[in-house]
């Protein structure tokens, strides 16, 4: 990962360049613009990260076998702001990508995209199925818009699990907990033998997140953290079962569970502390083998279990990487054919065999360190990270549940003060939408 | 030794054009050609997104769809808005707080380092934090103080101290104060300089000879003769202080993550409910309320410096 350089008065001149390129738009003749025997692709990634060599590869040979010549951009994770100013100056790109709800927030609500439902009957380019057949309908729930419509084309799958050493932890590899109570125990091991349970760079705020917000779908099932979050009462707050599992996540800092620094440190530090043995657990989307594996010493083994269940549900919080047409691109069919064209069995593999990533492809042979991740995403049903309220509704969760949530994370409110504040706030939040 | 004061209003000349000499009416011609080019850019690139900006405030927009005629709505939502209450404080903190510090130790070490030997070799140095993008800085101001970082590993070497938790939710504002102070003071310091350096070293002597201490000194000698470069340093620090953006984004956040809204200051914030974060809010109207808001407050606080700071120029 890396910083990104932001320069003061990035929004002054963006809305300089949206007001320059809005009233050149309004002059210039778009007729000549696109053709069918090319695309314009800005992708979200930089052009050393194993994704975008596959992706390169990728493309090589779509130019060679169509003819269709890809104008790529490897932006990073500013694709999408950029779309949005290009948006309102008509020089869209024809294909984009990015995880789900980064599309879908800056996309789909104002319905500027092209409808994906015919590429999802394409054939796939050198196999007897269409894109559709090759994608199990699980990953439905992340790539369709509230109408139904398609809007993206998954390419990479992201499952978010409790990561270990197997090596150094054989027990847990044995018996995995199930249950909160199993977790606790093991914490309780940890912290008795003089180890850290939990490692989490507590800077990153999301991250944080995913603990409580998966503790508060485990108590009350997929969508309902993100149904108590848009009540504009703020009514669901004070019920048993989000008090029990917001007791859960405070017992972790009560427990002094986290990993000594975690909410004073810069990320990395604590995952690469994790990586080295330091803690036990790291609660981390399906990237973290990738990330750390340069850290870890060579006989660690990479394995994880899913969240822990505090109730009924025990489903896999996940989250997919895919494919988007905005909606007036004028190469819309070359990008049609060109993701029809990755997603085959074997351009899409590399995927997995050479950025270590798990795809969206039942049939794809998974890096042996996310095996327990995939068996998982088989074997369970899929719940959004965070329940999807970091994509659903992003300036409440980041002006008000983020940084409520680090205060419970770190021991500065109690769960009676979480529950006040928050329904304060969310009351508030709601109130000033209008 | 000459002082003299300069009436202000002498100093402009209205005179009809019958008293010009053909020297000032040629300078008149070209002060148009010299100008538009200035302007035009200026009209583009700051006024026309300004003006755009208060256009936008008024709406709910989410930067591609139709704007929606929300009129003062976002001006009076941001007022109950305890982001960006707390995002406004801190900007005003920046400003008094780490402004006063810079002032303070920049007067200290102006001093200082006018008596030295290796003054440019100095001055140098403690400008070099100024040259250094504030991202870089930043980065390395994370590493030194997080809980594994060089200083709490010193602090531990030296008095077997328990680490300290600079970068927790209590320290972090402060520490960005700290790390502000730390980048803009070689910059004020150079300014400073080379307005002390302008006074002549006999006022000095004189009053040495008259028996005058260091802070004496400074208070009747330096002070006054160099007023002006201070008060421009002073609304300097007042514009730039409400732009400072990349130290706070790059220390508090990562990669895709925005700091702590606790950190926050105006610039952020406009980020933030704009383009910022994981995922972005798209606020667009929102972020251009506050903006504006902030806008108008920091040109009265520049026209009040400016009226708070002006003497009588002294010429020497």
């Amino acid at each position: 990962m890396r910083y990104r350089v932001r320069r003061e008065g990035r929004v002054a001149l963006a809305f300089a360049l949206m007001l320059v390129t809005a009233t050149a738009a309004c002059g210039s003749d778009d007729s000549a613009a696109g053709s069918s025997d090319e695309l314009t692709y800005w992708s979200m990634w930089q052009e050393k990260e194993p994704q975008a060599q596959v992706i390169a590869q990728a493309i090589e040979a779509f130019e060679q076998d169509t003819g269709i010549t890809v104008n790529v951009e490897w932006q990073g994770r500013d694709n999408i702001t950029k779309l949005l100013a290009a948006l309102r100056g008509g020089d869209v790109p024809d294909l984009i990508d990015q995880q789900y709800f980064t599309i879908s927030n800056a996309i789909v609500g104002n319905d500027q995209f092209t409808p994906l439902g015919d590429v999802y009957d394409m054939e796939i380019p050198g196999e007897d199925l269409t894109v559709a057949d090759a994608l199990t309908d699980k990953y439905d729930m992340f790539t369709t818009a509230d109408d139904g419509e398609r809007f993206l084309v998954p390419y990479e799958v992201i499952g978010y699990t409790v990561w270990y050493d197997a090596t150094a932890l054989p027990d847990v590899a044995a018996n995995p907990p199930a249950t909160w109570d199993d977790f606790t125990a093991l914490l309780a091991d940890a912290k008795a033998a003089g180890r850290s349970g939990i490692a989490l760079d507590a800077d990153i705020a999301g991250y944080a997140e995913y603990w409580t917000s998966t503790a508060l779908v485990r108590a009350l099932g997929p969508g309902g953290f993100n149904e108590l979050v848009s009540d504009e009462e703020a009514a669901g707050w004070d019920t048993p079962e989000v008090r029990e599992a917001l007791t859960a996540i405070e017992q972790l800092a009560a427990g002094a569970h986290f990993i000594p620094g975690y909410d004073s440190s810069k990320f990395p530090a604590v995952q690469t502390q994790w990586a080295q043995g330091d803690a036990d657990f790291l609660y981390m989307g399906s990237w973290a083998p990738t990330e750390t594996g340069e850290f870890a010493a060579p006989e660690f083994e990479y394995r994880s279990f899913n969240f822990p269940t505090l109730g009924s549900d025990d489903s896999l919080p996940a989250s997919v990487i895919g494919f988007a047409i905005p909606g007036p691109a004028d190469g819309a069919d070359a990008a049609s054919e060109f993701i029809a064209y990755f997603l085959n069995k074997d351009r899409l593999s590399p995927i997995s065999t050479d950025a270590a990533n798990l795809t969206p492809r039942a049939d794809i042979d998974v890096p042996p360190q996310l095996a327990d991740v995939n068996e998982l995403l088989q074997s369970k049903s899929l719940s959004k990270i965070t329940d999807g309220v970091l994509g659903d509704h992003s300036d409440f969760d980041t002006k008000i549940f983020q940084p409520l949530n680090l205060e419970l994370m770190t021991g500065r409110v109690s769960v009676d003060e979480f529950i006040e504040q928050i329904a304060a706030q969310q009351r508030d939040y709601w109130e000033n939408q209008g | 030794m000459a002082l003299a004061f300069r009436n202000g209003t002498d100093t402009r000349r209205h005179d009809g054009a019958g008293g010009m000499s053909a020297f000032e009416r040629a300078r008149r011609r070209l002060y148009l050609p010299f100008v538009i080019p200035a302007l035009l850019l200026h009209l583009a690139f700051v006024i026309g997104p300004t003006v755009a900006a208060l256009w936008i405030s008024f709406h709910r927009w989410d930067g591609v769809s139709p704007m929606e005629w929300t009129g003062l709505d976002n001006y009076t939502a941001l007022l109950k808005d305890s982001t960006f209450r707390t995002a406004l404080v801190n900007t005003l903190v920046i400003l008094v707080v780490a402004g006063l510090a810079i002032f303070v130790i920049s007067f200290a070490l102006t001093m200082v380092v006018r008596e030295m030997r290796w003054k440019s070799f100095v001055r140098s140095v403690l400008f070099f934090p100024h040259i250094v993008s504030a991202i870089v800085l930043s980065i390395v101001w994370g590493f030194i103080f997080q809980h594994n970082g060089a200083v709490n590993t010193i602090l531990d070497r030296l008095f077997g101290t328990e680490p300290i938790p600079w970068l927790n939710a209590d320290n972090l504002f402060i520490m960005i104060l700290v790390g502000t102070v730390w980048l803009s003071t070689g910059l004020y310091v150079t300014i400073i300089m080379a307005g002390v350096d302008r006074i002549p070293p006999y006022f000095y002597d004189d009053a040495l000879l008259a028996g005058a201490s260091a802070v004496q000194r400074l208070r009747y000698v330096t002070l006054p003769l160099s007023w002006d470069v201070i008060s421009v340093a002073a609304i300097y620090w007042t514009i730039s202080s409400l732009k400072i953006f990349e130290f706070i984004y790059a220390f508090g956040g990562t990669t895709n993550d925005l700091p702590p809204p606790g950190v926050w200051n105006s610039a952020l914030f406009v980020y933030g409910e704009s383009f910022g974060g994981r995922s972005p809010s798209y606020l667009f109207g929102y972020a251009s309320a506050s903006a504006i808001l902030m806008l108008v407050l920091f040109a009265f606080l520049v026209v009040g410096l400016r009226r708070m700071m002006r003497r009588d120029p002294i010429e020497f």
